[in-house]
């Protein structure tokens, strides 16, 4: 589903992709007006009750042979009578209401403007000099979280609550590993692809990551695995992300091949897990 | 006791495709119940046999002319307000117990219509090509899960996307996968398919389906294998809107390739009989020409396969990993990855005989009275179809994971909970417990990172604190497939439907920290609960 932050904002659509919509928009007000003075005539009101009389789902004439049917059921097959009056109404009001082909898939988001703030961000990050020891939020396995602990003062956060505790102190980074258990068994089921509705869509991910964009705060992805199967297994969580650390290069490769990514992509030596390792892949996508 | 079930679907029974077929497996799957009696209205005139003479077999099945309902019937159909009206005259005439209604905007039409909604199964409605991210779809998504007595789904996969993106289906969406008859039956293949130089295709020809890529394999493969063969059936050509260009091509390769045999439209039961003369299938999706929503979707043309004992060259996807187990050595993420494992199969008899066993055990699941079985609760209005329900496969890891269900409004965590778990957690420091507290029916879902349940955070002892989780649980049968135990402690008030929930998919109910230490001890670190 469409996050509140995650939909795209004005200054998301570039320059030419505005003149053409509003050129669009102003087609679909002409012809709508067209279409109104059209409906308003006596052609066109006469055109519409032919097209009511000639519509074979909801014309009066199938009605009619609906409210027929029911009378012939009722008196020659013996319905039950308590039923007539919500067979009748059924077959006199019933809606027509049909659902029509899906629209057309909207045209591909413009993500230029969205990357060119997440390396914003990356890049107010590396400058920083005034971070000996980074206050970052953090999703990572048992493992990680200690290997992180040396270099950053670690806030795990859980999915009931990271809000509150976030807002109270808000981190400097946002670093969610490819984590199946994710601080200490929290946010199991929540990251990796499960067929579980905790998983699918990656609701809680998704807020978190577009509650750290709005208050432009980081975020990064280190990838797990190797090849296609760290884009795969994950779900692509890499997308919503400035900055996916990716293991190897075919990983990489697809995570740029995802054509809605907000960040970029980076390759990390997989052998390094400590923050150090996060901060010199944010200082080479920065 | 006896059940009258309507099942309609929009394809076209004159036309041998997926959705044809599925209707007759649907039939045949209800068919499987005792004292079930089917009534099946035809879309379309017949003008082939084909599939309706397969379902005329059925002694409990009766199919119903569309001429019923209005004296001339176009080749298209019955428009989908006439076959509703049909369901509706057919359901005066007898009362319907379920009606079986696929496709989203036959669903969507049958929702207005008092007199089937109570009784309506809405199945199949996410499809491929609708936008689950458009709130206007979502809404009408929802309205359906509302009306609708159940809303049927084809996989495990699919009821986690619908119930994830739908909530109003949690509690009501059932599966009802595609079915075969039972391995070793009356007209099945008794035993594998020999190792034959032969490639098969079975089904439409769409772009999302490379068969131009497969008649490329049998070029490629020709001058090494002169006796291989691809043998294609079906007759349902795709023409794109855009031109007849590549129909036109697929049609021309398809009559002057040599080595290809294309036999049309074939009855399902031929299709297996010809199938178990042995060779090699091929299942292979082309995503640039479909939905990765196909990837949670369990093909009736896989399941054929399967069931005649031949190899199946298919994509991996969650679904057919659930079928053949991921282990299985002939999945392939691109269509191109297929032409090595064919070269693979026509070279070592072993494998191919080894995969052949692995595809027809994998249909066993999917036979007819399994299929209906899974139903029969839910038709047959038995008493616990609710806690049928959460009878779902536990997901890996979920053995060292409890929970404890509080009631709605619940202020602490209970101390008794807290010492049972510490106990437990000395013996199995991986342990995690989730704390549970029931969504009052009416109020809103919690938003993401602002979960009510965090209230009770303050009640945890440091100690234990970071191996505890809370949540507000509004969907309770998902909840305990995350869950291998449920901590019941004596004096301790639980909600006491949870618990019902809890024993029904599988998870231990215990009472002490004995018991518990017990539960976890017997639990695989990494797998699923038993």
């Amino acid at each position: 589903m469409t996050d509140p932050a995650d939909r795209p904002e004005r200054g998301s659509i570039n320059e030419a992709t505005r003149r053409a919509v509003a050129a669009d928009r102003a087609r679909v007000v002409a012809a709508e007006q067209a279409a109104r003075r059209r409906r308003g005539s006596v052609a066109g009101r006469l055109d519409r009750g032919f097209r009511w009389l000639r519509n074979r789902q909801s014309g009066p004439l199938p009605r009619l042979r609906r409210v027929g049917g029911v009378a012939w059921r009722t008196i020659r097959g013996r319905a039950p009578w308590r039923e007539l009056p919500e067979a009748l109404a059924t077959a006199l009001l019933a809606p027509v209401r049909i659902a029509g082909k899906p629209s057309p898939p909207p045209p591909p988001r413009d993500w230029g403007p969205e990357r060119a703030a997440a390396t914003a961000r990356l890049a107010a990050f590396a400058a920083r000099r005034d971070l000996l020891r980074p206050r970052v939020a953090v999703i990572a396995d048992a493992a990680e979280l200690d290997a992180f602990r040396t270099d950053w003062a670690l806030v795990a956060i859980r999915p009931e609550d990271w809000a509150a505790v976030l807002a109270a102190e808000p981190p400097d980074l946002l670093v969610v590993d490819a984590a199946r258990n994710g601080n200490g068994g929290a946010w199991a089921y929540r990251i990796a692809w499960t067929a579980h509705p905790d998983a699918f869509g990656q609701r809680d991910l998704r807020a978190l990551v577009a509650w750290c964009t709005a208050r432009s705060i980081p975020t990064v992805f280190r990838a797990a695995g190797s090849g296609l199967a760290a884009v795969r297994d994950w779900s692509d969580a890499g997308r919503y992300f400035d900055l996916v650390v990716a293991p190897d290069a075919e990983a990489r490769a697809g995570y740029e091949s995802l054509p809605d990514r907000r960040g970029s992509v980076v390759l990390a030596p997989w052998a390094e897990t400590a923050g150090a390792a996060v901060v010199r892949g944010i200082r080479a996508a920065a | 006791m006896s059940r009258r079930v309507c099942i309609y679907s929009p394809a076209d029974l004159n036309l041998v495709s997926g959705s044809s077929i599925w209707v007759q497996s649907v039939a045949e799957t209800f068919h499987a119940g005792t004292g079930v009696e089917v009534v099946l209205p035809l879309r379309a005139p017949e003008r082939r046999r084909l599939i309706t003479d397969q379902i005329r077999r059925l002694p409990n099945v009766e199919l119903v002319d569309p001429r019923r309902q209005r004296r001339w019937v176009p080749p298209t159909g019955l428009y989908s307000t006439e076959a509703l009206d049909l369901i509706e005259t057919l359901d005066r005439e007898r009362r319907f117990d379920a009606i079986l209604l696929r496709s989203f905007p036959y669903c969507l039409a049958a929702i207005e219509r008092p007199q089937i909604r109570d009784r309506l199964w809405s199945t199949y409605p996410l499809e491929p090509e609708r936008d689950i991210e458009d709130p206007a779809h979502l809404a009408e998504l929802t309205a359906v899960a509302r009306a609708s007595r159940y809303v049927v789904v084809q996989s495990e996969e699919m009821r986690a996307l619908f119930e994830a993106v739908v909530p109003a289906g949690r509690g009501k969406t059932i599966i009802l996968p595609p079915a075969v008859p039972a391995p070793g039956t009356a007209g099945t293949p008794a035993s594998v398919a020999p190792p034959v130089a032969r490639l098969f295709y079975a089904g439409k020809f769409h772009p999302f389906y490379p068969v131009p890529r497969m008649i490329d394999f049998l070029e490629e493969l020709r001058p090494e294998h002169p006796g291989l063969e691809l043998h294609a059936i079906g007759d349902q050509v795709f023409r794109p809107p855009g031109g007849d260009a590549w129909a036109d091509e697929l049609e021309r390769r398809l009559t002057t390739t040599p080595g290809v045999v294309w036999h049309g439209a074939v009855p399902r039961d031929d299709v297996i009989r010809l199938l178990s003369g042995g060779g090699i299938a091929l299942s292979l999706w082309d995503y640039r020409h479909g939905s990765t929503m196909n990837d949670l979707v369990v093909s009736t043309k896989l399941l054929d396969y399967c069931l005649a004992g031949v190899p199946v060259i298919l994509n991996r996807t969650a679904a057919q990993e659930t079928i053949l187990g991921a282990d299985y050595s002939l999945f392939v993420r691109e269509p191109d990855e297929a032409l090595p494992l064919i070269r693979a199969l026509l070279a070592d008899p072993e494998l191919h005989r080894a995969a052949a066993e692995r595809c027809r055990a994998a249909a066993a699941a999917y036979a007819y009275p399994r299929a209906y079985a899974g139903l029969a609760p839910y038709l047959e209005e038995r008493p616990d179809a609710r806690l049928h329900l959460a009878a779902r496969p536990k997901l890996a890891g979920s053995g060292r994971r409890v929970g404890l269900p509080l009631p709605p409004g619940a202020g602490s965590v209970p101390p008794a909970a807290v010492a049972a778990f510490r106990a437990a957690r000395d013996a199995a420091p991986d342990a995690f417990l989730v704390v549970g507290v029931r969504h009052p029916a009416g109020d809103p879902l919690p938003e993401p990172g602002r979960d009510p349940a965090a209230a009770l955070r303050p009640s945890l002892p440091g100690d234990v604190a970071p191996s505890v989780g809370v949540r507000t649980v509004d969907d309770p049968w998902n909840w305990w497939r995350t869950l291998g135990v449920a901590l019941a402690p004596d004096g301790v008030d639980v909600d006491p439907e949870s618990i019902e929930l809890a024993r029904a998919s599988g998870a231990r109910v215990v009472r002490t920290g004995d018991e518990l230490v017990a539960a976890l001890a017997g639990a695989d670190p990494a797998g699923a609960a038993a």
